[in-house]
């Protein structure tokens, strides 16, 4: 195989191109599937990922990714990294990594990223936000149930 | 923003603890209908399989009031951890109609209680309490008539997804997911009286009791989902019955100051009555043993046998011991609360406890039955939260 197959290029959905090793972009599944279709040429076009989402993307699979002499990593050290990977993002991010990892496929930054969010969500105005839905109880619907469920509330 | 495809958020949310489901259930009727769902409640079992939990639920001896609890296992018990945090999970607070409530079994997640009604010398009237102490919600079975000294045990039938309780009075079983909620009639070959609690593997309800034609004793095997009876030669005297990494086991318990005795055996094939037997003896020169002050509360799917204090006077203790390495960890737990300190409340401590949904549905799902499982009661008019940290 010579060095040019062994890279691929995605484009993101503002025309960013990453060149990356095909180990790491293999990761996803959807992109897998892709080349095994060889419906592409060595250029990938996503379309649902930002450029700036993406790169924060393959961050995270450069360094999952098992490449050729690469020494392995330790698990504990692994672990340690994805909590950092996700401590600072802001909900939007982690929104945005969630759909991202949900196109992509990738099981294993799809049980980070939604982690990271059950983690974060700490209280129900939290969870609104996050889903982005509307409350449609009426004021006695919902003052029934905190009534009968007063433990979840009280805080 | 694009909103999030359904089985995201259900990702998500298998994911949080018991209580914020409950919160998330406000946030739409839709959501409130989701979480209710099945195969909803079943992935959120699976995924809180793997963040096991200890369970302490605690009688307080003055009003006879339940309080739930309930801490992370250890990770990882070599690290040194010298002391966890408890939350309070629930108050389960005594009623007018329901004074005492007597602990009957714990099944994936779920306790049964019952309340006992005097009603002449050989007989009583019961009513069975099923409770979720993750949730905080209870259910009350129909009244059941028996004979004062019948027990009652909670089973779960991991095939079936199904929680049945039996009485041996009489024989008599009750599921739990059924509409019309009733106490049927089973068949069994041979009276026997039991006289310990019982354990639930794998939908397989073990306890020991004596038969009643020539007063033998043994171990009752009752399989949950076919409701039969077994019954094998128990070995030698009274043992606590545990699951050691979903094999019956039995503890014997001894010691003297500063060392616990264990003698512990295994039934490795329960077709052939296979059984090993082991002893252990626990000592550790940092940390200080009184056996009279413990009692055995399992084995972790890791094969720890876990020991816990029997009083909730400070400083609480938990002991793992790992019997393959004959290594001894003391884990104390803070956070019962000031109350308890006095002592001399019974103290229940349960291994791998896992958050079930079980009794989480409202009362507008409980009307429609869509996949509800039991109602929620309103005789204990307050259910509610003693500490939340």
């Amino acid at each position: 195989m010579s060095k040019s197959e062994k890279k691929i290029v995605l484009k993101s959905l503002d025309n960013e191109a990453f060149e990356v090793e095909k180990a790491v972009a293999l990761q996803s599944q959807t992109i897998w599937v892709m080349c095994e279709d060889k419906c592409v040429g060595n250029e990938i076009p996503l379309e649902n990922v930002t450029g700036q989402i993406l790169a924060k993307v393959i961050d995270y699979c450069k360094k999952h990714a098992v490449v050729d002499g690469d020494g392995d990593e330790s698990s504990e050290e692994l672990k340690n990294w994805d909590t950092e990977f996700t401590k600072n993002m802001d909900q939007s991010t982690l929104f945005n990594m969630i759909l991202a990892a949900n196109y992509l496929n990738i099981k294993s930054l799809l049980n980070l990223t939604c982690q990271a969010v059950a983690d974060k969500t700490k209280t129900i105005d939290e969870f609104h936000t996050f889903l982005n839905i509307e409350n449609n109880f009426t004021p006695e619907e919902e003052a029934q149930i905190c009534q009968e469920n007063l433990w979840a509330f009280d805080d | 923003m694009d909103s999030i495809p359904i089985d995201i958020v259900l990702e998500i949310c298998s994911r949080l603890p018991t209580k914020s489901i409950a919160r998330c259930r406000f946030v739409s009727k839709l959501w409130e209908s989701i979480f209710c769902r099945p195969d909803f409640t079943e992935s959120f079992l699976t995924m809180s399989s793997s963040r096991p939990r200890l369970l302490f639920a605690i009688q307080e001896v003055q009003n006879s009031d339940w309080f739930f609890f309930s801490s992370p296992q250890p990770h990882n018990l070599y690290e040194n951890k010298a002391s966890l945090v408890v939350a309070a999970d629930f108050h389960l607070k005594h009623s007018k109609d329901m004074s005492w409530l007597h602990f009957c079994g714990y099944a994936s997640g779920l306790i049964c209680c019952c309340n006992r009604k005097w009603i002449s010398e050989e007989k009583e009237d019961r009513v069975h309490v099923i409770c979720n102490p993750s949730t905080g919600q209870c259910a009350s079975l129909p009244k059941l008539r028996t004979n004062r000294e019948s027990r009652s045990f909670l089973g779960f039938d991991p095939i079936d997804k199904e929680f049945k309780v039996l009485s041996t009075a009489d024989y008599r079983i009750l599921t739990l997911r059924t509409m019309n909620k009733s106490w049927r009639k089973i068949q069994c070959s041979f009276s026997h009286y039991p006289y310990s609690d019982a354990i639930c593997i794998n939908g397989v309800l073990y306890y020991l009791a004596h038969i009643e034609e020539d007063s033998s004793s043994v171990i009752v095997c009752f399989d949950v989902r076919s409701e039969t009876y077994k019954f094998i030669e128990s070995e030698g005297p009274y043992a606590k019955l545990i699951n050691y990494m979903g094999k019956l086991c039995g503890i014997r318990f001894g010691g003297r100051w500063g060392t616990i005795k264990l003698h512990v055996w295994i039934l490795e094939d329960a077709e052939k009555l296979e059984c090993s037997t082991y002893d252990y003896t626990l000592h550790d020169d940092k940390f200080y043993v009184d056996s009279s002050e413990y009692f055995v509360a399992g084995v972790t799917a890791t094969g720890e046998i876990v020991l816990s204090m029997k009083d909730t006077s400070q400083p609480f203790y938990v002991i793992y011991y790992n019997p393959k390495r004959n290594t001894l960890q003391g884990v104390e737990i803070k956070g019962f609360g000031d109350e308890f300190n006095a002592g001399n409340n019974e103290v229940y401590v349960f291994v791998d406890h896992v958050e079930a949904l079980e009794t989480t549905s409202s009362r507008a799902h409980m009307e429609q039955d869509r996949g509800i499982r039991f109602e929620s009661i309103n005789q204990f008019d307050a259910l509610h939260l003693v500490d939340d940290d």
